[in-house]
């Protein structure tokens, strides 16, 4: 009785700072609903993205030079990620170095003279030390359009040479313009070739709905740093009193995570209600959420309450369990690809993030929403929250 | 200036009282050293998974496997594998090859015969079809060469042998990579290590957002009421720039520790000073916002704001405004996002 009492108090207790909890979450919200638009306007089609700015060296007065690059500027898969600008050397390493440009091309002289009689001299390409991530995507890019290329001009050359060899250079044109035109046709429309399927765990997800199951799951968990109010308020002897009462360590904790897990049922309650009304597909993906899915949700809420409340009770201040929350929460995210996806890390980061607490919840999380909640969902989330709750019990012994 | 100091170091004492926070300010190089570690321990590319039995597509996988740059493609055992490892983000993605895939190219019927399987998290696919299709066609080559030599009567074992020769022999297209310094480019990689620097700048900020909220409770409970107003906002700057300072020095070591920081004596130094003015901007700021929301609940309740408008906002993981500049105009907001520049 004495104990949910307890609990009932922890309730309230935490219902008094929902107000700036949901005023914080509301403003981010604004935030993030800005940051949307903005990235929607430029993606849909109203604004220009910004493209990938290549600057461009050319040999004086080398016009021929000159009309391939403008012919190469104005094909549509290059128009569309990167914008062409001519200018000196000099000037073009300064400007790379400023980060103006992505890259510098260097064209050498009597380049396209050198593509047709096979002398060939490289276009130097200029990266900056710390080239930006479309830097890099342009070099993969430039590596694979020169493999394709050389690919057709090794054979050009190769029949070339033979014809000539054979004394049948008359028939030198015809053969070029049979093998240019093989060559176009493969390699025109190279999207063709592929066709693409999504596999995933749970079930049919894009990439949006995953990112946003990784951004609620970072909401859980760096959400108890606006909580921080809630933590660390009782004194020794409050504690002791407690005892005295028949609530320990254990009961104090479990109330603490069940009031927070409150805390962040309602808050993401009102929060998806109000994107349901903005947002139709939030509203139609809740309603085909099943009873299972809901319980597997109030299950990781409680895991996220339950990791916070072992942080803050372990640190025994807010300053350092913020602090903890924050480095330990990133680089759990981090690693569990939450924040990028996972095949970008090095495969012993990879299967340490497949072991961590944040991975169980995104995973969990999606398939509570989009898929079916399991017993093996049940068993992870239940042995991440009976850890913490061991371990946040630990802390308030400590800290007594 | 005695009472500024006396009430500095006060303050700086009031925080390592609390024994966690001096165990998480040593933590702080620690963890991100080891994180940093076993990133470097391992530089392979971005993975893809690859799966063909035999003809051009077995031959197209083991060409792509010899590439060396920002992927790592390797062979799966199975198709099933292959799905399996795209589902867990061990691959990025993977491309199955049809066994009949040189026949369906002679007679043009290629379209959509390359089964590509991708994950929510898949981000590279555009781009690493690019790559696919590079080997594919740098092995087809030949074979075009041949069946089109063939039918005219040419020596197709010859007109081979050219092929690679002029293939091989650098006198075909191709660029050839500097670094703005004069030597030869690194090695292109995607992979992304972790952002050490920028969630420390956050980390500084939303920690100064917090010591701004623990004075005012102080200011509640009276602290302040032997100060006169003109003088409490030289007390509660101080306040805030304890803890910020403190972690600024755990921050420093940490990017000694994992190579980040800038090097040599002079690079320390502009490590070293960069920090203390972020850290004082930090604190001044915060001064200025308790000043204007006034409350410990209204300063916690701005921490989401700042935190994640810091996160996604300022270069922390990728540089947003570079493509939308109206996010780059958002993020001058924030403090991090000056800090984050000014290193490039």
């Amino acid at each position: 009785m004495a104990a949910f009492t307890y609990c009932r108090m922890e309730f309230k207790r935490a219902l008094r700072i929902f107000p700036t909890f949901i005023g914080g979450a509301v403003v981010l919200a604004l935030l993030l609903g800005t940051i949307a638009l903005l990235a929607g306007k430029v993606l849909y089609g109203e604004e220009a993205l910004e493209r990938i700015k290549a600057g461009v060296v050319l040999p004086a007065d080398d016009k021929v030079a000159k009309q391939a690059m403008d012919m190469l500027s104005s094909m549509d898969s290059v128009e569309s990620i990167c914008d062409f600008l001519y200018m000196d050397e000099e000037e073009g390493r300064k400007r790379l170095e400023e980060g103006e440009l992505s890259v510098l091309l260097i064209v050498p002289e009597n380049f396209i003279q050198g593509v047709m009689d096979g002398s060939n001299r490289p276009v130097r390409v200029v990266l900056s030390e710390n080239a930006g991530i479309e830097a890099r995507a342009f070099r993969e890019m430039a590596d694979a359009g020169s493999r394709t290329l050389s690919a057709a001009q090794a054979a050009i050359y190769g029949a070339d040479e033979w014809l000539s060899v054979s004394g049948r250079s008359g028939e030198i044109p015809q053969a070029e313009a049979d093998l240019n035109r093989f060559y176009l046709r493969y390699a025109l429309d190279r999207e063709i070739y592929f066709r693409e399927r999504t596999v995933s765990a749970v079930g049919d997800l894009t990439t949006g709905e995953h990112f946003a199951i990784c951004f609620l799951v970072m909401f859980l968990i760096l959400g108890g740093i606006p909580l921080s109010g809630y933590f660390c308020c009782g004194k020794r002897t409050f504690y002791q009193k407690l005892k005295a009462l028949g609530i320990g360590e254990g009961i104090g904790a479990a109330c603490e995570i069940l009031a927070v897990a409150f805390l962040y049922g309602l808050a993401v309650t009102v929060l998806t209600a109000a994107a349901s009304l903005a947002i139709p597909p939030v509203k139609e993906t809740v309603l085909r959420i099943s009873w299972s899915g809901f319980g597997g949700i109030l299950l990781v809420f409680l895991a996220a309450a339950a990791m916070i409340s072992a942080v803050y009770e372990l640190c025994g201040s807010r300053m350092s369990g913020m602090m903890a929350i924050f480095l330990g929460g990133m680089v759990m995210l981090f690693l569990s690809g939450g924040i990028l996806p996972s095949a970008f890390l090095p495969e012993s980061l990879r299967q340490v993030g497949g072991l961590l607490p944040g991975t169980c919840m995104i995973q969990g999380m999606e398939r509570a929403v989009y898929a079916q909640w399991g017993a093996a969902d049940t068993g992870r989330m239940a042995a991440v929250i009976f850890v913490s709750w061991v371990l946040a019990a630990s802390g308030r012994r400590l800290h007594e | 200036m005695s009472d500024g100091i006396i009430w500095f170091v006060l303050s700086c004492k009031r925080q390592l009282k609390k024994i966690s926070f001096f165990v998480i300010l040593f933590m702080i190089p620690i963890l991100l050293t080891a994180v940093s570690g076993m990133e470097q321990a391992e530089s392979e590319g971005i993975r893809i998974a690859l799966y063909g039995t035999k003809g051009l597509g077995m031959e197209t996988a083991e060409k792509l496997e010899s590439f060396s740059g920002a992927f790592s493609f390797y062979m799966a055992e199975s198709e099933e594998q292959l799905k399996q490892d795209v589902e867990t983000g061990r691959a990025e993605c993977g491309y199955v090859f049809p066994d009949d895939l040189e026949e369906r190219m002679k007679e043009n019927d290629f379209r959509r015969c390359i089964q590509i399987y991708s994950s929510p998290s898949s981000v590279l696919g555009p781009l690493t079809e690019e790559v696919v299709f590079s080997a594919m066609i740098e092995e087809y080559s030949p074979r075009v060469l041949s069946d089109y030599g063939e039918s005219l009567g040419w020596d197709t074992e010859e007109t081979r042998r050219l092929y690679e020769k002029y293939l091989s022999n650098g006198s075909t297209f191709s660029f050839e990579y500097e670094s703005a310094s004069g030597g030869a480019a690194e090695e292109n990689t995607f992979s992304m290590t972790f952002p050490g620097r920028g969630i420390g700048a956050v980390l500084l900020f939303i920690t100064g957002i917090f010591a701004a909220s623990g004075l005012a409770e102080d200011e509640k409970k009276g602290l302040f009421l032997s100060i006169s107003q003109s003088k409490r906002w030289k007390y509660c700057f101080l306040g805030i720039l304890a803890p910020v300072l403190m972690e600024s020095a755990a921050l420093l070591v940490s990017l000694c520790m994992t190579g980040a920081a800038l090097d040599g004596a002079c690079g320390l130094g502009k490590e070293a000073a960069a920090l203390a003015v972020y850290g004082s901007a930090i604190a001044a700021f915060c001064t200025a916002l308790k000043g204007i929301l006034k409350t410990p609940e209204a300063l916690i309740g701005s921490v989401p704001f700042f935190m994640i408008g810091s996160l996604a906002l300022c270069p922390v993981f990728i540089d947003a405004g570079r493509w939308i500049p109206a996010l780059d105009q958002a993020g001058k907001l924030f403090l991090p996002y000056y800090y984050l520049h000014f290193f490039g």
